[in-house]
């Protein structure tokens, strides 16, 4: 879990409003009417990423998927577990609300009426037989859509799923007691919280009810509510058994509503019992009036050592800000944190040691610490076993998607690199195809492959600029050399055909993008023969082989080709544009380069410059086409007295895994396979040498 | 007496889409002449900058005579009540280029795509926003996808922040409903958050008539150059929207007098040709093609932005007329 040790971090709490469509969507399917559910599915994905999308515009950094597909956050679970009936027109009113709506009839009778055109009709769900977890296909889509939303934005620092707590959706009528129903449904809930866990992304226990167990509502004992809470957090920590705190976020409030609420009971009542959750940071909605929650004295609290609070004013725009750990929380009205605990919990029996003092630096959805034993790899990298060309150096990809998959096709023709592991962070198609090809191949992310042995020599970052700023210092740290085909451009930029050798024992390579790929050769051609004052190159890509990533960040591809036509096709100066053409079928990719040359320059020596670097490039990139000779422009005053080289370009992918047409992905790809069997012969060299 | 209140708002792109007209070789004298009529004759918004948009001067697009955001200050200065408006298409302008034109007193954004493409545009919106302008989207070669995809990505305009979005009769290919029917379309999609407008072409002289359909059926701003100054025949001449809106009695605070005078005598003596529409300008019109490209260019599908284009397939003809030439195949 990410920790505001340099600055401070935010978040929110997660559910974010979903699009009007979908809710209308939601209201057929909840209401039990026909409705389309591969239209559903499809909104509920696009709603996520639009939403994981917002979040990053705004700066968040620790987001989640706005719970876009669930109707409300205690009662999706329906869905998700066996055992219940539902009873409509029944209600499971908080304890906490009675008061209110006795202090303010009329507001709440307009509050509740609301409901009546709400999306889900009231129902309550009874228990009448055995629980057990049965959500295991919506899980996995909620943690399909939210990853593949996060793949396509920067920024987020971490992500989390929320999940809610074993207490307030339902009533029991099948256990002999509330203490068995209670074991029952938090260990249903345990399979969601720790496929959660696994994922990758941090889990948000959502426990509103524990709020509602404490509530004085003016007809239970005292004590009598203190051990229902007790019974509370024991099941709830039975049901976390094992997970490092450090993954998991409880999240509690007073209330949903954001109407009059005078009588909630201290926040220093809830305290004390909520810190005896097993997490690792606790955010709370707290009512902005001060006596309901101040405790009445207003002294410095201390954290107990190694977890964070998130802090949340109730509002209709919350502020929110989490503190770093162990950090004294100097708000005025803040209740006794260490009232009655002077250190966190022990954890449960047998769960592993906790990163609980140590803020790890982890990687959100790509690096999952597994809670349980890791899944043991299905096969070894045949890089150790018999048979084994030991001049070869052994590879990893991470990123099974469709670049990893295409230059997993292009490394198996390898003379120097054996890859003997694919990594992801979810089971996909692309680690299925690696397990065929006899690849060692994991959903467990980084800290799978980190745990191989023999490690790699070379890992292919194929993932998202965001996941590379996060894996880089632990490449470097195992010692792996990292050739970055992300635009996060952490390493030297690199094009294989102009700088490749001064960058052989860089530990991180980048690889641009691939208008660089397919121009920044010529440039340099040019430049090597006569001075350059002025470059320019249009790249022009079919629509769908520019991802949403691309799209979003459609300057980050101009900014980074313009510097690399400076840094490294040697231009004083360069130009990127980009052009996404939507035409079907798609056109092949396409690309311009404009040189600014001397007025006297010697044409035929460029023409020969040129030609020779194109045959360089297609070495390694076979549909790499010069469409025409380089066309030559007189000088020209507008041109500040320089002549033009005009050279037209084409590039056809080799159809490996991509299609033919997206030529921009593929000569990122088979850049990137050249830069790793330059430095693996290399390598290669020196050992036999 | 009071103003009655205006019902339409005029932008005049003279000064960007003009641009291309004039090979991008405005001078501050023209600019300054140009913004100071239009603003006497009550015009709200003029656009001024490359005609490609923000960061356009290249070698693709042809480089400015004198650079645009020194054009955009000069604009700004001479203006008294109008807004400038600048335009940037994403892939050709970036961020830092809008910045500079704020910074050089820009106010209105009209942030360009091809028609299937908005969500391209959705960061430069977010800047815009940021920098406290108006925002405007601008829908280019609408003729190429259907009034529902229009809807749909002027609804992700409008999601990023646009304050307006526009239907872009690029190649002035949209005959009558087809103008009408995409209108709509955004109309029921965005009306209620945002307003509709229209920029059109003369390639088949309906520039000003689908401007009338457009606003008939919701649209509030239009798009207008003096004398129709643009690429090919041009775009819908801002001195006869004046006319054809005023006598169809449609208020739009322009004075007709005060902009017939500023296209007569101000930009009437620079302009190097009238536009008008010629065989290649109809032929644009007929296939749908953007700017000065050749039918081959509609065949091959080509979109706005892809001039560099236009010397390969020269190449490309002539190489094939010399295999004929030579009997080869």
């Amino acid at each position: 879990m990410q920790r505001s040790t340099e600055r401070i971090l935010t978040t929110h709490v997660g559910s974010l409003a979903r699009p009007h469509d979908l809710l209308e969507l939601m209201r057929e399917k909840e209401h039990g009417r026909p409705y389309d559910p591969q239209r559903f599915a499809k909104r509920v994905a696009e709603a996520v990423s639009d939403v994981v999308r917002r979040q990053a515009a705004a700066g968040l950094d620790v987001i989640t998927d706005g719970e876009q597909g669930k109707v409300s956050v205690l009662t999706y679970v329906k869905e998700r577990l066996a055992g219940f009936d539902q009873v409509e027109g029944e209600t499971l009113l908080p304890p906490s609300w009675q008061r209110e709506i006795d202090d303010f009839p009329e507001y709440y009778r307009g509050y509740m009426s609301k409901y009546s055109g709400a999306v889900a009709p009231m129902k309550v769900m009874v228990c009448t037989g055995p629980v057990a977890y049965a959500g295991q296909a919506a899980l996995h889509t909620d943690i399909e859509n939210l990853r593949a939303a996060l793949d396509e934005v920067d920024g987020p620092v971490e992500a989390f799923l929320p999940s809610t707590s074993p207490s307030g959706f339902g009533r029991n009528e099948y256990y002999a007691s509330e203490r068995d129903y209670l074991a029952a449904v938090a260990e249903a809930m345990r399979e969601e919280y720790l496929a959660i866990v696994e994922s990758g992304f941090l889990l948000q226990v959502d426990d509103p009810w524990l709020i509602e167990i404490l509530t004085d509502d003016g007809r239970s004992d005292p004590a009598e509510r203190r051990r229902r809470a007790a019974e509370h957090v024991d099941a709830l920590n039975h049901a976390l058994r094992g997970i490092p705190e450090d993954r998991i976020r409880l999240h509690t409030c007073y209330g949903l509503n954001h109407g009059p609420r005078l009588n909630d009971i201290p926040l220093a009542d809830v305290v004390p019992v909520m810190l005896r959750i097993n997490a690792g940071a606790y955010s709370s909605r707290w009512p902005t009036r001060g006596t309901s929650t101040s405790g009445g004295s207003g002294r410095t609290r201390r954290c107990p050592t190694a977890r964070s609070c998130c802090r949340a004013c109730s509002g209709t725009r919350p502020t929110t800000s989490s503190t770093p750990s162990s950090s004294p929380i100097a708000s005025a009205p803040t209740p006794d944190w260490s009232a009655g605990k002077t250190s966190s919990p022990a954890p449960t029996a047998g769960s592993p040691p906790g990163p609980r003092s140590r803020p790890r630096c982890t990687r959100p959805w790509s690096g999952p610490s597994s809670p349980r034993s890791p899944r043991a790899p299905r096969s070894r990298p045949s890089a150790c076993g018999e048979g084994t060309d030991m001049t070869k150096t052994l590879a990893a990809i991470v990123g099974p998607g469709n670049i990893g998959t295409d230059l997993l096709a292009k490394l198996q023709r390898s003379e120097h690199i054996e890859v003997g592991y694919m990594v992801g962070v979810i089971e996909s198609d692309g680690l299925d195809r690696a397990r065929k090809l006899g690849l060692a191949a994991s959903a467990e992310g980084l800290d799978w492959l980190l745990r191989q042995d023999p490690l790699p020599r070379l890992v292919f970052e194929a993932t998202s600029a965001y996941a590379h700023r996060a894996n880089a210092p632990r490449y470097a740290e195992a010692g792996l050399t990292a050739i970055d085909l992300t635009p996060a451009a952490l390493g030297p930029l690199v094009c294989p055909a102009v700088n490749l050798m001064a960058h052989l024992d860089a530990p991180n390579v980048n690889m641009i993008s691939c208008g660089a790929q397919a121009t920044v050769p010529i440039v340099h051609a040019v430049s090597s023969v006569v001075p350059v004052p002025y470059a320019e190159i249009v790249a022009s890509v079919a629509s769908r082989s520019a991802g949403p990533g691309t799209r979003a960040n459609i300057d980050e591809f101009t900014h980074t080709t313009s510097r690399a036509i400076e840094v490294v096709g040697g231009a004083e100066r360069g130009k990127a544009i980009i052009v996404l053409n939507p035409v079907e079928p798609p056109m092949i990719m396409r690309d311009t380069v404009f040189c600014a040359i001397p007025a006297d320059a010697d044409t035929d020596a460029i023409t020969a410059s040129i030609e020779r670097r194109v045959a360089e490039v297609q070495r390694y990139v076979p549909g790499y086409t010069l469409r025409a000779e380089p066309q030559y422009d007189e000088a020209r005053d507008s041109w500040h007295g320089n002549a033009r080289v005009a050279v037209f370009l084409e590039v056809q992918g080799a159809g490996d895994y991509l299609p033919e047409y997206a030529g921009n992905l593929d000569i990122m790809t088979a850049a990137a396979a050249q830069v790793g069997e330059v430095i693996a012969q290399r390598r290669a060299q020196k050992v036999t040498a | 007496m009071t103003t009655p209140a205006r019902q339409l708002r005029i932008t005049d792109t003279t000064l960007r889409d003009g641009s291309h007209a004039m090979a991008h070789q405005f001078t501050e004298e023209q600019v300054r002449a140009t913004v100071h009529a239009l603003d006497a004759a009550g015009v709200e918004v003029i656009e001024v900058t490359h005609g490609d948009g923000l960061g356009g001067s290249s070698f693709n697009y042809g480089f400015s005579r004198v650079d645009e955001i020194e054009l955009i200050t000069a604009g700004v200065q001479e203006a008294t009540q109008a807004k400038i408006a600048v335009l940037l298409v994403p892939g050709i302008g970036t961020k830092d280029n809008l910045r500079d034109a704020r910074e050089a007193g820009a106010s209105v954004a009209r942030i360009a795509t091809h028609c299937t493409e908005a969500d391209v545009s959705i960061q430069h919106f977010g800047l815009a926003r940021d920098l406290g302008m108006e925002t405007v989207g601008f829908l280019m070669m609408a003729h190429k996808t259907s009034p529902a995809e229009m809807a749909r990505q002027a609804r992700i305009m409008v999601d990023a922040g646009a304050e307006c979005v526009y239907c872009v009769d690029s190649a002035g290919a949209l005959v009558l409903g087809d103008a009408q029917e995409r209108v709509q379309a955004m109309y029921a999609e965005i009306g209620h958050q945002a307003e509709i407008g229209f920029h059109g072409h003369q390639n088949l002289s309906l520039g000003v008539a689908n401007s009338v359909l457009a606003y008939q059926h919701g649209a509030r701003q239009i798009d207008g150059a003096l004398c129709a100054l643009g690429a090919g025949a041009g775009n819908s001449p801002t001195e006869v929207l004046a006319a054809t809106f005023d006598h169809l009695g449609v208020v739009t605070g322009l004075d007709v007098g005060g902009v017939l005078a500023a296209a007569e005598e101000v930009v009437r003596p620079f302009l190097p040709r009238w536009p008008k529409m010629d065989r290649s300008a109809i032929v644009q019109g007929w296939a749908g093609v953007y700017s000065s490209f050749l039918p081959r260019a509609g065949e091959l599908g080509y979109v706005g932005g892809q001039e560099d284009m236009i010397i390969d397939i020269a190449v490309q003809l002539a190489s094939e007329r010399e295999l004929a030439a030579t009997g080869a195949r």
